[in-house]
């Protein structure tokens, strides 16, 4: 998708410069390592208080305002409670997204291009998380934990917002960036998520730990379930809970992970409570068929999904290659049914 | 569960990779129809614009006959220049050029790709540039002289006419024969590639533009003789 366009280029970038390509440019030559001012300028490539310009546009036509003045573990609709005793029940979706294959990349690069390549994944990923409205609660290495949903914003909404998100974001990891790493002999890069919904009576804002050693989270069966859901998706997969399943009316986006061939009946629930009756289905959801229906995206000839951003930016001759497999002819009253 | 039809299984298999559009079983007891979003977008990921458009399909003869399709949007002008009738029908292709598709037999998925989209593409690009991207045949009958001069590699209409002859009477000369072209070449050595790809149109459209082109020369011919007659008497 070309809105990571920027994002990509510091790999690319990152990867051109990395020890591995100098030794390999010429046997007998000195080895030139990066220098430090060219690793700032690879690493600050996309400013992390800017996103990135086609980033930007296509943000700007989904008319949603980013907040950048964010801090891991504030969410800002509960801010008011840290270092406090009280505590606030309020709806949360919860995500888990994990970069799977990643440590692959250590086997061939140095460590800075290591540091610039997981830095490139991580800005896409929380910039991609701002524009569709997300917060970012924490960070571990390309994994990433985010909440959808505030105080200003309907529970169904902030489940839509969840899955836009996760959909682009999966399409960039399994797309473009995978498609890279593999022209660079890295395979295997996949990406795995989990989502759930904890509705308010199931959800428990509070201050969590003593002093700055503290974070503002949520304590909630939902959101522990997020993270469980995320190990239970395949490689490229998301699997999200009932209750965002119930949030979604269409029902083609979404399989039980029963049903798939190596899983059986006993897969059906992600978790149980056989006295209360309580029994928590877990879903594959089909982000692909999800983010083509999108208003935001187009599909092309191939059937790929496109970011609409605003015309303009297009250079016409780009359309020529499938225009000009198109002849056409005209003989009035012969193409009707 | 009764199995799926052809059509059924490719409508299944289109919708996946297109799911903006939604299949209409019964448009008439003839025709089903799929109505969904043409997103014209290049290689390089960029969008431009989207039609609305209809897929009428055969349900008894499909894959062998070419999908109808109607821009309902009314984003392109009706007009000839268009390619597009008054009710919204695209001219896709040279007819020719279809009928032999739908002889081999279709698949939606691959018909949308190489004949729906480029048209609507072309469409966006003339608009911009002025041109179509790779030229347009000529209307009507005009159309169907240009197909056969640019497929065999000749202009002279009297060679064609042999050769539409030769192809809808079965009576193609030899692979050591002199070619129908006049060269003096062995047939194998010259057009008979391109003649026998003519075996693949309908020997009724063979027969009926065997005709139009016999009017044609005819028409021509004594057009030029008039005009000669006229010149001498002046």
């Amino acid at each position: 998708m070309k809105i990571y366009n920027d994002y990509l280029q510091i790999i690319k970038d990152a990867v051109e410069s990395d020890a591995s390509n100098q030794i390999y440019k010429g046997l007998g030559s000195p080895v030139h390592s990066r220098t430090n001012e060219q690793f700032k300028a690879i690493l600050n490539r996309v400013e992390s208080k800017e996103i990135a310009s086609e980033m930007k546009m296509f943000s700007e036509g989904l008319g949603r305002p980013i907040n950048y003045n964010q801090q891991l573990g504030l969410h800002p609709s509960f801010a008011h409670l840290k270092n406090t005793d009280n505590v606030e029940e309020h709806y949360i979706v919860s995500v888990f997204i994990d970069i799977k294959g990643s440590t692959n990349l250590f086997k061939k690069f140095d460590k800075e291009t290591n540091f610039l390549i997981t830095n490139a994944i991580i800005k896409a990923g929380i910039h991609t998380a701002l524009i569709f409205g997300g917060y970012i609660h924490r960070l571990q290495g390309d994994g990433m934990f985010l909440y959808f949903g505030d105080k200003n914003t309907e529970q169904k909404k902030a489940v839509e917002l969840a899955l836009q998100m996760v959909s682009v974001y999966t399409h960039f990891v399994t797309n473009d960036l995978k498609e890279y790493l593999m022209s660079q002999g890295i395979e295997n890069i996949g990406v795995r998520t989990g989502i759930d919904l904890g509705k308010k009576e199931d959800v428990l804002w509070g201050n969590s730990g003593i002093g700055e050693i503290s974070e503002v989270t949520t304590c909630s069966l939902h959101t522990s379930l997020a993270s469980k859901m995320q190990s239970s998706a395949l490689r490229n997969g998301v699997v999200v809970g009932q209750y965002v399943k119930d949030e979604i009316l269409a029902e083609d986006f979404f399989s039980l992970v029963c049903n798939r061939p190596d899983k059986t009946e006993s897969d059906r629930y992600i978790y149980r409570i056989d006295d209360r009756n309580f029994y928590y289905s877990q879903y594959d959801f089909n982000w692909e068929k999800y983010l083509k229906k999108q208003s935001f995206v187009a599909i092309d000839s191939n059937g790929n999904p496109v970011v609409k951003l605003p015309s303009g930016v297009n250079t016409i001759s780009a359309l020529k290659p499938v225009a000009a497999i198109n002849k056409p002819y005209f003989n009035e009253g012969k193409n009707k049914t | 569960m009764k199995e799926k039809t052809k059509l059924e299984r490719d409508i299944d298999g289109f919708c996946e990779v297109y799911p903006s559009f939604k299949y209409y079983k019964n448009y008439n007891k003839k025709f089903c129809h799929l109505i969904g979003n043409l997103d014209v977008c290049d290689l390089e990921g960029n969008y431009y614009f989207t039609f609305r458009i209809k897929i009428y399909l055969n349900k008894d003869k499909y894959p062998y006959s070419i999908p109808r399709i109607q821009e309902i949007t009314e984003h392109i002008k009706r007009t000839n220049e268009n390619h597009i009738d008054e009710e919204g029908f695209c001219c896709l292709d040279i007819e020719h050029i279809l009928e032999k598709e739908s002889r081999k037999g279709i698949n939606l998925t691959t018909f949308y790709k190489n004949k729906v989209y480029p048209f609507f593409t072309n469409y966006i690009f003339k608009k911009e540039t002025g041109d179509y991207a790779n030229g347009e045949y000529a209307h009507f009958f005009d159309g169907v002289i240009q197909y056969y001069k640019e497929e065999l590699g000749i202009d002279d209409f009297k060679i064609i006419s042999n050769i539409i002859s030769a192809v809808a009477s079965n009576s193609i000369p030899e692979r050591n024969e002199l070619c129908l072209c006049g060269s003096e070449l062995k047939i194998k050595q010259c057009h008979l590639i391109k003649i026998n790809s003519l075996k693949s149109l309908s020997k009724s459209r063979l027969i009926s533009d065997l005709i139009n082109f016999e009017k044609f020369v005819n028409t021509n011919y004594s057009n030029q003789f008039i005009s000669n007659k006229q010149k001498r008497t002046l």
